[in-house]
């Protein structure tokens, strides 16, 4: 479906559920082109589900549908942006595109290699439009991949991505007693919704790699535009009861071997609340033949500090900050336009698999060639 | 007091006397220099009143007048010099590393004195401060020690391009930060494919309990590319982050905006010769630094096999093997 014929033409947007950070859909309903339509979701959710797509919808003034397919069809909607639990990601992006609408997905892309082909295949067969929520467009972020785009450092030899963040997931390593059940994943994650830190909610666990993987590589992807072949990893639970309890990562370090001979690495992990006074150490260390780059992703950013200052308020505060309209407008060009969106669905599926590549490397203590 | 004999000082002659002048509990009193000027230079800033051209000649004719020996080389192989000092029961500091053979030497002491096998690289503000954290306890268990060091100015032979060479005093470090053999090796060279020209190396580590180490070593001639170096420790309580990145001050000029990194300094050499004479006057045992040169050198070799084969290696029994 292309609005090409009239490029400022509002755009309608179905949300479908928005039970874990909303920060998508109002990122994409910044931008003056989107509007909410409706917010709909699955009637057999549970009723904690329901209550908060229903507070969404009540805050942006439009109803809340129990029927996806409901929303789908009878809300004029072009656009749907969904922000379910993971495992329900693709699942309902097939449905909006088999539906004729254009996708913007929540991260992770899936939890299962199938899903994320179901998807690939939707979106080309109905010919609309796939987005990947991500932060290609951070000022610090874009400045790398112009630098390296305009031979500053020659050609890339080597990048590598820290991305850790500062942020607590529940009680540290040790905290339960032997005798005390382990914590249940699914529980912690809704009661997380507090703080916004329930990125992995869902009924499955998920690690930082799964869960937030797909940030660095998509630094790595827009800075290079390359694929991985090959990854090998470590991985363990180092900070959380919560992720020791239920066998999945807080803390992960991948080596890629990319096309063109190109190394890399990523180092990341949910490291606590007490190791950095911002968010979390993110950079990116890029290596050329003629130089090199290192490059602070928070900036720019102003320092500021006040007496009664809460632990929850960072002392600096990153400005200049336009990656979510940018996101929205790519992503409205590439409708009008009919054009390639910033993240696409290949591109996303290629990070899936080059995470669980990372993951089976960090079980087995082998490198692991990343499926084509 | 105790009387040391220095050697082989290079480069950091001058920042070395420095140091030297201002030594707790121990005196130079003898100095190794093959370059006559050199010599003369340091001989008369320090009141230095023995002065030879090499070692050999030292031991034959001033044997007598020191108690410890402290070559500043970077060459790695000190055979003779070693046997020497040994023979003659002499205290002795050297950088590291050491050849594997004259490490499993010095392995078994069986003289009175003292050996210390030290690490530049570890001695400097950023190690020394990460490691003090480390053992306040306020950064907790180590999880990832994240390493980048680009065209080391550590002193490198110039006609020595190993692969050894490139990443030795970083294995070490990480080794040291986690006081462990790493359990599982892993390593891909950089473009160039050739580790023999040491371009660039990227080494993964794991080591006992999970924890793991990355290590991105580049290597290209200063006059190319200055020097950059960061490490971050991620423990269980705690961070430390010691990057040139933050230590970084702006010079603005017709030219436009560059960074000026505020140096380090090299009188991380004082600590390397205060620690070494502390454990002497202590009577602490110095076999670790021995062992911490095998350590190394043995994790440098799996590095070199596994980046050659594509392959990861796992310590057992003492050695590494492909998995």
């Amino acid at each position: 479906m292309s609005l090409a014929n009239s490029p400022l033409e509002p755009i309608p947007v179905a949300i479908l559920s928005v039970v874990k950070h909303d920060y998508i859909p109002r990122g994409m309903l910044a931008h003056t082109r989107f509007h909410a339509a409706v917010v709909a979701d699955d009637p057999e959710q549970p009723e904690w589900a329901h209550e908060r797509n229903e507070a969404f919808a009540e805050e942006l003034k439009v109803p809340y549908v129990r029927s996806v397919e409901s929303a789908l069809s009878d809300y004029d909607a072009k656009v749907a942006v969904v922000s379910s639990a993971a495992e329900r990601h693709c699942d309902l992006s097939v449905r909006a595109a088999n539906a004729g609408l254009h996708v913007v997905q929540d991260k992770p892309m899936s939890t299962v290699l199938t899903e994320c082909d179901r998807v690939v295949e939707a979106v080309e067969r109905n010919g609309v439009k796939f987005m990947m929520w991500n932060r290609n467009f951070l000022p610090a972020v874009q400045q790398a991949a112009s630098a390296v785009a305009d031979g500053k450092i020659g050609k890339v030899a080597a990048i590598h991505v820290d991305f850790y963040f500062a942020k607590d997931a529940g009680p540290p390593i040790s905290s339960r007693a032997d005798d005390d059940p382990p914590l249940d994943w699914l529980e912690y994650l809704i009661a997380a919704h507090a703080t916004g830190a329930d990125g992995g909610l869902g009924h499955k666990p998920m690690g930082e790699l799964e869960v937030e993987g797909i940030y660095p590589l998509a630094y790595i992807h827009v800075v290079t535009g390359l694929r991985v072949r090959r990854v090998f990893a470590r991985a363990k639970a180092h900070f959380h009861q919560l992720q020791l309890d239920n066998d999945v990562d807080d803390l992960a370090t991948v080596t890629l071997e990319m096309d063109n001979g190109i190394v890399g690495s990523i180092c990341m992990g949910r490291i606590g609340n007490a190791s950095h006074p911002d968010i979390g150490e993110i950079k990116l260390h890029i290596v050329g033949t003629e130089g090199s780059l290192v490059i602070s992703e928070a900036r720019p950013e102003v320092s500021v500090y006040y007496r009664g200052r809460p632990d929850t308020i960072y002392p600096h505060l990153r400005v200049a900050n336009h990656n979510d309209w940018l996101l929205a407008d790519h992503f409205a060009r590439a409708i009008d336009e009919d054009g390639d969106t910033p993240l696409n669905a290949h591109v996303a599926r290629h990070i899936f698999e080059t995470v669980h590549a990372a993951i089976a490397s960090g079980k087995s203590g082998l490198p692991v060639d990343v499926e084509r | 007091m105790i009387r040391l004999a220095i050697g082989d000082v290079g480069s950091a002659g001058a920042d070395l006397a420095l140091v030297l002048r201002d030594l707790r509990s121990a005196q130079v009193v003898a100095l190794v220099e093959a370059d006559q000027d050199r010599k003369s230079e340091i001989a008369d800033q320090l009141d230095i009143g023995v002065a030879a051209g090499d070692w050999n000649q030292l031991f034959e004719s001033h044997a007598d007048e020191f108690d410890a020996v402290v070559s500043f080389s970077q060459s790695m192989i000190f055979g003779e010099f070693i046997e020497r000092a040994v023979e003659r029961d002499k205290h002795m500091l050297v950088n590291g590393p050491i050849d594997p053979k004259t490490a499993a030497a010095l392995a078994k002491p069986t003289g009175t004195n003292y050996i210390m096998v030290t690490w530049p690289l570890r001695m400097m503000p950023y190690q020394q401060a990460v490691r003090q954290s480390l053992d306040a306890g306020q950064l907790g268990l180590p999880g990832l020690v994240r390493v980048h060091h680009w065209n080391s100015t550590l002193g490198q032979p110039a006609d020595d391009d190993s692969l050894t060479r490139l990443v030795v005093h970083e294995v070490d470090v990480v080794c040291w930060l986690f006081d462990a053999w790493p359990a599982l090796v892993y390593a891909t060279a950089m473009r160039t494919g050739d580790l023999n020209t040491s371009q660039g190396v990227q080494i993964h580590l794991g080591f006992p309990g999970g924890g793991m180490a990355l290590i991105d070593c580049v290597n290209r001639p200063t006059s190319e590319s200055p020097p950059y170096f960061s490490l971050s420790m991620i423990g269980s309580q705690g961070a430390a982050y010691a990057d040139d990145h933050h230590n970084i001050n702006l010079l603005l000029n017709e030219q436009g905006v560059s960074g000026l990194a505020v140096d380090q300094g090299r009188l991380h050499c004082r600590t390397q010769l205060e620690d070494f004479v502390s454990a002497i006057s202590d009577g602490r045992k110095m076999e670790d630094s021995v062992s911490d040169s095998r350590r190394a050198m043995a994790v440098v070799a799996a590095i070199e096999a596994a980046a050659s084969s594509g392959g990861a290696y796992r310590l057992q029994g003492g050695d590494y093997e492909p998995c």
